[in-house]
């Protein structure tokens, strides 16, 4: 399982393991998929990523900048700044290349999930 | 602790990391900061949900949770991680900038050869011009005893200040061209050498 788990985490990035665990590799790798799914249909900033992300996953702030900053820095995500209420704010839009990822991280996903209904399903 | 003190902590927290990336995050912060606000919490529950500046340093900078340990106290690798970060961007200003201005020798040596051209030439142009008023007076002189003499060297004196104004209007002219090279040339390398790191950092990650 941790190796099937492992194998869905970098999906989108490279990463390794050192000095994570699987908890914070998994959740990472699976952050990068749902930001990239909240910022398919429109931009987004970060205040709403968080909001829409909280049901599905325990996400902080901090958490998240890494994420988006990476995702940037891999040319997943194009970043803008638009005055709103009298203020600056930062809006990330999904690229090209962003939305490749994201078709690729469904496909594996879905790998994924058939192992996992295997798993349960032994269970019973 | 109000919204002040806690971004005042954070950037304090931030001082190993470079300049830019403590303003990005910074910004961050303050924007969620003013969302939260906008959605109707105080500031005293939006600092208690950001949490401790240090930790969400070390949660920015690294991309993982604080370590501590059973008995709630921060693990020395915590303050390891931060201090190395700090080292990372240590190293003395003028070092770095050397070392990021030597990555780029072939720009380095032209700008240091137009630099030159600048300096040699606008020294030059200044000391024709004074040396020529200098001349002048001493022409002046001799004409009491030499007026022919005094009248050439006058003459010259006059010709001279004349190639020195030329001169250092020229070298003006290049300086002004040379300056906005440089500033060109310190943009890219700020900006290569930035980027350059980012990607490094990437691929450790």
């Amino acid at each position: 399982m941790y190796s099937i788990m492992c194998s869905v985490a970098p999906l989108v990035t490279k990463t390794s393991f050192s000095g994570e665990t699987m908890d914070e590799q998994l959740k990472k790798g699976l952050l990068e998929g749902c930001v990239l799914r909240c910022i398919r249909g429109q931009p987004s900033y970060g205040y709403k990523i968080i909001d829409d992300l909280l049901p599905l996953l325990e996400v902080s702030e901090s958490t998240l900048y890494p994420v988006l900053k990476r995702l940037e820095t891999q040319g997943l995500v194009n970043t803008y700044t638009q005055e709103y209420n009298g203020r600056l704010r930062k809006y990330y839009a999904i690229t090209s290349l962003g939305i490749m990822a994201l078709d690729s991280f469904r496909e594996k996903a879905q790998k994924v999930i058939k192992i996992t209904d295997f798993i349960i399903g032994g269970n019973q | 602790m109000t919204k002040y003190t806690w971004e005042k902590a954070l950037r304090s927290s931030l001082k190993g990391v470079p300049q830019e990336e403590a303003d990005s995050i910074l910004d961050y912060y303050s924007e969620l900061f003013a969302d939260k606000a906008e959605s109707g919490q105080t500031e005293k529950e939006i600092i208690k949900s950001f949490g401790n500046p240090y930790d969400v340093a070390y949660r920015v900078v690294y991309g993982v949770e604080v370590p501590y340990n059973s008995s709630g106290i921060r693990q020395p690798q915590a303050e390891k991680y931060l201090n190395s970060s700090s080292q990372k961007s240590s190293g003395g200003i003028g070092g770095k900038i050397l070392i990021r201005l030597l990555l780029f020798w072939p720009f380095f040596i032209v700008a240091v050869t137009l630099w030159s051209l600048v300096i040699g030439l606008g020294a030059g142009g200044i000391g024709g011009a004074i040396g020529g008023i200098g001349m002048v007076i001493v022409g002046f002189m001799q004409m009491g005893g030499n007026s022919v003499g005094g009248l050439s060297v006058v003459g010259l004196a006059i010709a001279s200040i004349g190639v020195g104004i030329i001169i250092t209007l020229v070298a003006f002219f290049i300086f002004k061209i040379v300056l906005r090279l440089t500033q060109k040339y310190f943009f890219i390398v700020k900006h290569k050498t930035s980027n350059n790191n980012n990607r490094r950092n990437n691929n450790n990650e």
